[in-house]
């Protein structure tokens, strides 16, 4: 039986994906730590800080503090959907897995990650774990409108809901020389940030207030792979803005220059570099400013909705 | 019921305000005693001292402060209540006594009128085995749970040593009192809880995300060490046991101390030594603050200005190292004045650091009350009421964000700050941003008041000559501690030693208060309304542990000079 090549292809650049997921996931957050310390005047620690956390956590053995099949297996569950999630980044000129998989699929995947996280957070027995899961339903149900408004920018901007096909298609450079493409990369951002959960939205597992949320109670491997889905999911939304906004133009001005079997390779270096640098940005971001309180994000997040809005509207008036 | 503060007294001189007064008891006291110059102590029936307390109260900028208990039997065969009352535009402190003798130690509670009173009546009962009438708190305050009802600590009778390890055979578990009667899930804030550097434990009732209602439980570390000093120490051996009551605001206590027994012994310390005192007062005040701002930062989520804060408050520290040799737990105050001089050349260097430190701290005040999320944050969240704050007696910036205009570094002058210029930053609103706002301006006060007194420090001796104190006279202590009024409370024993001492510390007025500054807030809030009080439970507890340790080294005199030389050489001294 002959493999045809296409799948063959398919494998080995998810695969690719999914090695680079679980590896620079941990990388960019030792970026995250030390441009965070450089911005509070300290050292920081090693930029692999991150790995020796994940390393010293695993050989801890699994700890929870329920015997409960579904806590236990949640990290496992959420773990495995981080994996794919990174596997479904577009990046141009490696067609994966995201070849079958439609930006839909991927806000439901995105979702069932927070679905299993909150149902475990709330059958543990814990007041703070049951809290930071509800305030993270809550986020998640206040967030919808914004997420809901950005998909309807980019189906009526690009008229595809492909993954791939998304990122394919704005290769062209009459494509995001407007200004609703601006409020779509705006937007897409924003998403990035606040999916994201990073500061000022951290508020589910907030330290301070709910001593880790839903994943309180976890220990040792298991809070090792809630740790490291985190990350992942972290590293997946930014990849996802930096496929779709910055990635095109940059592609598309050296493709026509190079040999075709070059650009695989420079678009995934290009995707790399950028990927650091936006996390980066983020970082900084984050490092200034403290959190919000749960009852202001609802309000907060149906004013930002304007800005996807206003970015549908004028797409669909061709602006 | 108690008319708090209808009655004016701001303006009126403290002569004439002790004549009013003298009206308004008059037919209640038995005897009037002129303990110091601003210590004046009635004694009064019992049942007829809650009635007087409330009387003073009615006067404006008047707080309950402390009730000292006092095992007296071996003088007068009773035991005695004191009730200070701090007036606080005269300069005056008025203390209410009443003795009760050992057969029936009843005697009415105040608490539900004055909400200051909870705390001290339910540690009086723990500790000396009073029996407040109507003080609807069951609960044991600063013992165990298992401690036998029967048996009370500071009784003069109960060695200070008795091993307490037989007793918790019999352990009883705590039982909060109101579980059973809400209808609400419970958040249990502490006793270790991220946030809290010292274990206390607040029990949330939360319907949703809002808390319903609070419950305290405190003291784990209560370890009575003015019991430790009573009778064992000498004068000048407390005010290094009273330094360390406290690993922030330690100099605050050591000083109350020295200034009650000064006062005691009518000693004038030199004026050299009242501007050292100023000057470490003032940076003890700064590297609070800044403590402060730093934790409160952290729990927004906000760890930038947590470092930042905490980096200036390393240079605070260094400051405090270059005037004292340490960075924390000075060791220079005794009674009389202080022990070490400030040297010329490290004055020019102080200047140099105040100068480094109040630009990178403008910086950080810049940042932070430009940053929109933490006022969102902060704003009319944890507000206490003006009249439940008189109630409670809270101190410091507690107070002052509520809009009581009361310091006692102006109100009840020490040290040298009455020679000295500045500011008392008040607020209105109450609640966590304006008691943030004043600490935040409190630090720049600090930094002019420290250059002031360094500029102005007078030439001359640092400790006074101190003859005898006399025995059985007693005296009040007080310092305006970065977290507001520290009072301590001395009367004077045989032989060169206290016969009783009371520590209360600011926190143990503003912590209380945290209770209603909760209600109908957010378990968000939580961590930030009970931070806003900057609470030390070192010093609630007045806790101390000594655990010595012996590393089998000795250092010569020798070492040691070469040891400070090395220090010195590192710090470019």
């Amino acid at each position: 039986m002959v493999i045809p090549m296409q799948i063959l292809t398919t494998i080995g650049y998810t695969f690719a994906y999914a090695v680079t997921g679980l590896l620079i996931a941990p990388l960019l957050d030792g970026f995250r730590r030390v441009v965070k310390a450089r911005i509070q005047r300290r050292l920081g620690p090693s930029i692999l800080q991150t790995f020796y956390d994940i390393r010293k956590l695993i050989k801890l053995g699994a700890l929870a503090v329920s015997d409960n099949s579904l806590v236990i297996g949640v990290p496992y569950m959420v773990f495995s959907l981080s994996i794919l999630v990174t596997t479904l980044i577009p990046i141009p000129y490696l067609p994966g897995l995201n070849q079958y998989f439609g930006a839909i699929s991927l806000v439901y995947t995105l979702m069932l990650i927070t679905a299993l996280t909150c149902l475990a957070g709330l059958m543990i027995p814990n007041p703070y774990s049951n809290a930071g899961s509800i305030r993270e339903l809550l986020i998640v149900s206040s967030f919808e409108l914004f997420t809901a408004f950005t998909i309807a920018e980019l189906s009526t901007k690009l008229r595809t809901l492909n993954l791939y096909g998304l990122a394919t298609s704005l290769l062209s450079p009459v494509r995001y020389l407007k200004p609703s493409t601006i409020i779509l990369a705006i937007s897409l951002y924003l998403l990035a940030y606040i999916e994201g959960g990073w500061t000022p939205f951290d508020i589910p597992e907030a330290e301070t207030e709910v001593m880790g949320g839903p994943l309180l109670e976890y220990g040792g491997k298991l809070y090792a792979l809630m740790y490291w889905s985190n990350l992942m999911k972290k590293y997946a939304l930014v990849g996802l803005c930096i496929t779709l906004t910055i990635m095109p133009p940059i592609v598309s001005a050296y493709s026509s220059r190079l040999p075709l079997v070059a650009v695989p390779a420079l678009s995934y270096v290009t995707y790399i570099v950028f990927t650091i640098i936006m996390f980066s940005l983020f970082s900084a971001i984050e490092a200034l400013n403290p959190r919000y309180r749960i009852d202001q994000i609802p309000r907060a997040f149906l004013a930002l909705s304007v800005i996807p809005l206003t970015g549908l509207v004028l797409g669909w008036c061709g602006w | 019921m108690v008319n708090f503060w209808v009655r004016r007294s701001e303006g009126i001189e403290r002569e004439e305000l002790l004549r009013l007064i003298d009206q308004d008891i008059a037919g209640l006291v038995k005897e009037k005693r002129v303990a110091t110059k601003n210590f004046v102590v009635y004694v009064v029936d019992r049942d007829k001292v809650v009635d007087v307390v409330k009387k003073l109260l009615e006067y404006e900028y008047t707080r309950l402060s402390v009730i000292a208990g006092n095992d007296e039997r071996f003088f007068r065969r009773d035991f005695s209540l004191t009730y200070i009352i701090a007036f606080d535009k005269q300069d005056l402190y008025i203390g209410i006594r009443t003795y009760v003798p050992p057969h029936d130690l009843k005697v009415k509670s105040l608490a539900k009128e004055v909400r200051a009173a909870w705390w001290h009546e339910r540690e009086n009962r723990d500790l000396y085995g009073f029996e407040f009438e109507g003080l609807d708190d069951p609960r044991k305050l600063v013992l165990p749970e298992y401690w036998p009802e029967n048996v009370h600590p500071w009784r003069k009778d109960y060695p200070y040593n008795k091993p307490v390890a037989d007793w918790r055979e019999g352990q009883v578990d705590y039982k909060p009192i109101k579980e059973d009667k809400i209808d609400a899930d419970v958040v249990a804030f502490g006793p270790y809880h991220l946030v809290n550097d010292e274990p206390i434990h607040w029990r949330l009732y939360v319907k949703g995300e809002v808390i319903v209602d609070v419950e305290h439980r405190g003291f784990h570390n209560w370890r009575g060490i003015e019991k430790i000093a009573e009778g064992r120490l000498t004068y000048n051996q407390i005010p290094f046991i009273a330094e360390r009551i406290c690993g922030i605001c330690g100099y605050t206590h050591a000083c109350a101390y020295c200034q009650a027994v000064e006062s005691i012994g009518r000693i004038d310390i030199p004026d050299r030594a009242k501007y050292i005192r100023t000057v470490m007062l003032e940076i003890e005040r700064i590297e609070s603050h800044l403590l402060w701002i730093g934790i409160a930062c952290h729990i927004l989520g906000f760890d930038t200005g947590f470092m930042h804060s905490w980096k200036i408050r390393e240079h605070i520290m260094h400051l405090a190292e270059v005037l004292t040799g340490n960075r924390k737990t000075y060791g220079m105050n005794l009674v009389g004045g202080v022990r070490r001089d400030i040297l010329g050349d490290r004055l020019r260097k102080a200047f140099d650091y105040l100068r480094f430190m109040r630009a990178e701290y403008r910086e950080l005040y810049n940042m932070l009350i430009s940053n929109t999320i933490i006022a969102k944050r902060t704003r009319d969240v944890g507000i206490l009421p003006r009249d439940k704050a008189i109630s409670y007696g809270v101190v410091g910036p507690v107070a002052r964000a509520a809009g009581l205009r009361i310091d006692v570094r102006k109100d009840h002058p020490y040290a040298a700050y009455k020679e000295l210029d500045f500011r008392v930053p008040v607020y209105s609103e109450s609640d966590v941003l304006a008691r943030t706002l004043v600490r935040l301006d409190e630090v720049f006060e600090s930094f002019d008041i420290i250059e002031q007194a360094l500029d102005r420090l007078p030439r001359g001796p640092i400790l006074a000559d101190v003859g005898e104190i006399p025995p059985n006279s007693e005296g009040v202590g007080y310092v305006e501690a970065p977290r507001g009024e520290d009072v301590h409370y001395v009367r004077t024993g045989l032989y060169n030693k206290v016969q009783r001492w009371r520590v209360r510390a600011p926190s143990y007025a503003n912590v209380p208060s945290v209770k209603e500054m909760l209600i109908g807030y957010r378990i968000a809030d939580a961590p930030i309304i009970y931070a806003s009080v900057d609470p030390c439970l070192a010093c609630t507890e007045r806790c101390i542990v000594v655990k010595a340790v012996d590393n089998g080294r000795t250092y010569s005199w020798n070492q040691l000079v070469e040891l400070s030389r090395k220090i010195s050489r590192r710090m470019g001294l």
